[in-house]
């Protein structure tokens, strides 16, 4: 894929071009938005607004990381998405108890595929973990999601969160002291790989 | 001598672990570590946190995001006075819907005029009420007799040919010279009552004396016929709907120009 070559006919207004880019992206944005927003629906939408977004802003990017830039814009529907959230705070359609608490795991809830074992174990550890990153202020989530879900360096999440280079570095090492905290918690659902990848090198 | 790590010890360490640092503070980092196990411990924390974020499972896309042309279709700008003159048409609307139904419609010459005429209306209303009472007269009087001659004075021709017109008739006679109220439409029906004895013929005429009887009850109201002949529209429902559709056209004229200057920019 030649990708500013796909960049520059897109910006002329060739939506072809365009789509080819989506294509190859759209898996990594609706990632980053469903480990920010942790829900399937809602990084769909996010993802479709960003991808739609970029297109419109298309002239305003000015060369650099393409995939930094497309982050940053995801990052910004996921956070407008938080933000109506937080003015509009939903009910979960849980049931009660008989002590009126509410069933975390109620039948109809579960998922009909996740039936082996492996799976449900898969399922719980993501869960667990995505559980543990929703638990980390919005701004250090999406610094622990662009770096160690989605692989940026430094620089390229500190363009995609347009937040100077030092911010990024401490935000990352607060999120990460978090989530250890949390993480401990879990520790029994962590495959052995885990803890053998503890003692390797860097 | 190892003490726990402070913030800026795990932001280095963060730091050291991704690549990030320098060549010098890397090597002061791996001497530090060397010598410290809080440090060496703090670090495996933040490499496992690290691994596990880095091992989460991947997620598909649910579905293409690809665009449509009409999802990135651009719409044209609203000019800023269009809100404004849509509300200012709507309320436009209301106070002419409001002008039906409240008493401002007629104008405040008119409304001494619809007083007095209101007055004329009330008793034929109350005359238009009185006439099926002086019918209703009867009952009081002899109810059982009148509650059976009530049916038959409703009822068509050829109940008068069975024999108990005979008694009925008398029946209804009865009350109204008992009563003394002079109600001459009910002895008119009695009277024809009378001759329905005489055969079918009679019957007819009985029937054509009771019918008209309620003639006096559906006296023509003034009111309707004086709107029928006013104009459509008083004055001021025609400023309103005047203003409602400038408004609509000065709205339209600048979308249609603000569209214009928006397609030539593009």
């Amino acid at each position: 894929m030649d990708e500013p070559a796909l960049i520059h006919d897109a910006k002329h207004g060739d939506l072809d071009s365009f789509n080819r880019l989506v294509l190859e992206y759209q898996d990594m944005l609706y990632n980053t938005a469903y480990r920010i927003l942790g829900d399937p629906a809602l990084a769909a939408d996010a993802t479709q607004e960003a991808f739609i977004s970029a297109f419109n802003k298309l002239k305003s990017y000015r060369g650099g990381s393409f995939k930094a830039w497309l982050l940053r814009i995801v990052t910004n529907a996921c956070y407008d998405e938080l933000r109506r959230q937080k003015r509009r705070p939903q009910t979960p359609l849980e049931p009660l108890t008989e002590n009126d608490e509410e069933m975390e795991n109620p039948r109809w809830l579960a998922d009909p595929n996740a039936s082996p074992e492996e799976q449900l174990e898969t399922a719980e550890l993501d869960q667990a973990i995505q559980n543990c990153i929703e638990n980390l202020p919005p701004d250090f989530r999406a610094v622990v999601v662009l770096t160690d879900i989605q692989g940026l360096d430094y620089k390229e999440a500190a363009a995609a969160l347009k937040k100077p280079l030092g911010t990024v570095k401490s935000r990352l090492a607060r999120a990460r002291t978090r989530l250890r905290d949390c993480l401990q918690a879990i520790r029994e659902l962590l495959p052995a790989a885990f803890r053998l990848e503890e003692g390797s090198t860097l | 001598m190892s003490k726990k790590p402070s913030f800026r010890d795990l932001t280095e360490l963060s730091a050291y672990l991704d690549g990030e640092l320098n060549a010098p503070a890397r090597k002061k980092m791996e001497d530090r570590l060397a010598r410290d196990p809080e440090l060496a411990s703090a670090l495996d924390d933040l490499r496992l946190s690290r691994t596990v974020l880095r091992r989460t499972p991947k997620r598909r896309a649910p579905r293409n995001f690809t665009l449509s042309p009409q999802m990135v279709a651009k719409r044209p700008p609203m000019p800023r006075l269009v809100p404004a003159l849509n509300y200012a048409s709507l309320m436009a609307m209301l106070l002419f819907l409001f002008s039906f139904l409240g008493p401002i419609a007629p104008g405040a010459g008119s409304m001494a005029n619809q007083e007095m005429a209101s007055a004329p209306m009330m008793e034929e209303e109350f005359a238009a009420e009185e006439a099926p009472m002086l019918e209703m007269a009867p009952e009081p009087a002899a109810a059982d007799s009148a509650m059976g001659a009530m049916p038959v004075e409703e009822s068509t021709a050829p109940a008068a040919e069975s024999p108990a017109m005979e008694d009925v008739a008398p029946a209804a006679k009865e009350p109204t010279e008992e009563g003394g109220v002079n109600l001459g439409e009910v002895e008119r029906t009695t009277v024809a009552a009378d001759d329905a004895e005489s055969g079918v013929q009679a019957e007819k005429t009985f029937a054509a004396t009771t019918l008209p009887a309620p003639t006096i009850t559906p006296t023509p109201f003034v009111p309707p016929a004086q709107i029928e002949s006013s104009p459509l529209l008083t004055p001021y429902q025609r400023t309103l709907v005047i203003l409602l559709v400038s408004f609509v056209i000065l709205g339209w004229l600048l979308r249609r120009a603000t569209i214009s200057k928006w397609q030539k920019s593009q």
